[in-house]
């Protein structure tokens, strides 16, 4: 009887090596496995256990690379395009040191859709084939074009039988037009809070009245529209990098379940003020460490989730796909998502459009005009897969991992760069050896909370098989 | 400076040159990787012990790693359609 072998691959842990399937099922095998495997003196419970991963299995259970090859497809099939990222204007009232899409000055002319580019987004978003659409207007500071959010959320009411909104404001006013807005069950608003009120000064406000109106009318949403109704997001930079559990505390203390702790983006005006933030270093490591810890001990007492390493934690223990662009091979950009700027230029993902504007390269696919270009975006879309990469081909994290050239491009100018030296594989690294290492020591601490946000409850009994 | 060895049965000879050139794009250190008559001899000179240690681990793992690959090259192929 003939065997047949699936790719697999392998990474040393602490006291054992993962050994991961082609989708990304997993176990542990002893230290000494990677030597014993290549010179064929598996014992047999390895045997088996490489059968059950459907990695090495006699040729009478072919039907395992069927199963194989529908979850891979599976995870392939995108939908069509279904979510829009609208930027009305790129003026923003606010001027924030990391401001990663280098917007416009408030009274500055031309950065709005002009009538003309606004006809033309409608009349784009009226050939998309999808019965279902999401839209997150960004900027800029997007409310001060609210006239023009409220045309767009009017035409879509129209021509999608589901719709969703998010407006992505930074909160320095609450106009009656975008109260007139949450009063609606499809609409929400993201926002930025950073840390208190001093460091919302520092990054973002530089006028601590004004850092303390943006919390008042926080509050105020959050009071009269329900919890739900308002998103907020932290930027990390040097200047809260100190202050872990006051910032956490702060979240947990305005009612949300959880925070992404997003360190700041090597963007915009970011690039020349927090230069630091070029290279993946320690400093970041042990934030992130000691955010986890600390977050993992509120857990005991409450719901409360880091949303960066949920994302993972589900695409590990459930095979989901959270289906942003950067956790995804191939990424295939402007498959399901597609940005618009404020000249009507189409970018395939926020990034690109920040990285454009600065001049480094020109990542636009086409526009309102034209339509999409068809030839870029197959030629961006041919780099952004990892599958073929000399380093990810080998990497035990393939299957949980994506690709992210936006951000190669804007660190190193290129793409070509063994990706083991990138700050986006040094992160995803991270983050998964921290999932892989508490699951290998059983640490209980850090896997009670981790297993609660993969399944927004607490973990099944027995951690649903996980342990024995 | 330190040297770290390790010998690899000659099946694994026909990854040498793949190897060979991944290493040298990966370690500054040298990296030495002869095809004998009846092996393949891997040698690491560095700086440091554990420096050696750990990047002539590494060259083995690349030698399994391409091992696999290979032997799956048709399968994985299959598995995406390609």
């Amino acid at each position: 009887m003939g065997q047949i072998k699936t790719p697999f691959r392998f990474r040393d842990l602490n006291e054992n090596t993962l050994v991961t399937n082609e989708v990304g099922d997993f176990n542990l095998f002893s230290k000494d496995f990677p030597d014993r495997h290549a010179h064929g003196k598996l014992d047999p419970s390895e045997v088996k256990a490489l059968e059950d991963l459907s990695i090495e299995f006699p040729d009478s259970q072919k039907w395992r690379v069927a199963a194989l090859k529908n979850r891979i497809h599976w995870y392939q099939n995108r939908p069509e395009l279904n979510y829009l990222i609208l930027i009305p204007t790129l003026r923003c009232d606010l001027s924030c040191t990391y401001c990663q899409v280098s917007r416009a000055p408030v009274n500055s002319q031309g950065y709005d859709w002009d009538e003309e580019t606004f006809k033309k987004v409608l009349g784009f978003i009226s050939e998309l084939k999808s019965k279902e659409i999401k839209i997150e207007f960004q900027g800029g500071e997007p409310t001060l074009r609210i006239d023009l959010i409220k045309r767009v959320i009017e035409f879509c009411d129209q021509k999608f039988d589901k719709h969703e909104y998010v407006i992505c404001s930074n909160m320095t006013t609450l106009s009656n037009d975008v109260r007139e807005l949450l009063e609606r069950d499809d609409f929400t608003i993201s926002t930025s809070i950073d840390g208190d009120n001093d460091i919302m000064t520092i990054n973002r406000t530089q006028d601590l009245d004004k850092s303390k109106t943006i919390l008042k009318n926080i509050k105020e949403v959050q009071s009269i529209y329900g919890q739900h109704k308002i998103s907020a997001l932290p930027t990390i930079t040097s200047a809260s990098v100190s202050a872990v559990k006051s910032l956490v505390d702060q979240y947990i203390d305005l009612g949300f379940s959880g925070v992404f702790l997003r360190p700041v983006n090597y963007m915009g005006f970011a690039r020349k003020k927090h230069s630091e933030s070029h290279d993946w270093n320690p400093v970041w490591e042990n934030f992130y460490r000691e955010s986890i810890e600390y977050i993992a001990s509120v857990n005991k007492k409450q719901y409360f989730e880091e949303y960066s390493l949920s994302v993972l934690l589900k695409t590990v223990f459930l095979g989901s796909d959270s289906g942003f662009v950067d956790h995804r091979s191939p990424a295939n950009y402007a498959t399901d998502y597609l940005l618009i700027d404020y000249d009507g230029t189409f970018f395939p993902t926020d990034e690109s459009r920040m990285l454009s504007r600065i001049g480094q390269i020109d990542l636009s696919i086409g526009n309102v005009e034209a339509g999409i270009d068809n030839g870029k975006l197959s030629a961006i879309n041919k780099s952004a897969i990892h599958q073929d990469n000399p380093d990810c081909i080998h990497c035990a994290y393939m299957p949980f991992c994506g690709v992210d050239i936006i951000d190669d491009l804007s660190r190193y100018g290129r793409i070509d760069l063994a990706k083991r030296n990138t700050w986006f594989c040094n992160r995803q690294k991270y983050l998964l050896d921290l999932i892989f290492k508490a699951y290998e020591s059983k640490n209980t601490a850090l896997m009670d909370p981790f297993l609660m946000w993969t399944y927004h409850k607490s973990a099944p009994i027995g951690y649903g098989g996980l342990y024995d | 400076m330190f040297t770290y060895k390790k010998d690899l049965p000659l099946d694994f000879s026909i990854y040498s040159s793949a190897v060979k050139a991944r290493a040298s794009y990966l370690y500054e250190s040298d990296v030495i990787i002869e095809n004998q008559a009846d092996l393949v001899s891997i040698s690491v000179i560095s700086e440091t012990k554990e420096e050696a240690a750990s990047i002539l681990k590494d060259i083995a793992y690349l030698f399994y790693r391409e091992k696999i690959l290979s032997e799956t090259k048709e399968i994985r192929a299959a598995l995406w359609d390609k």
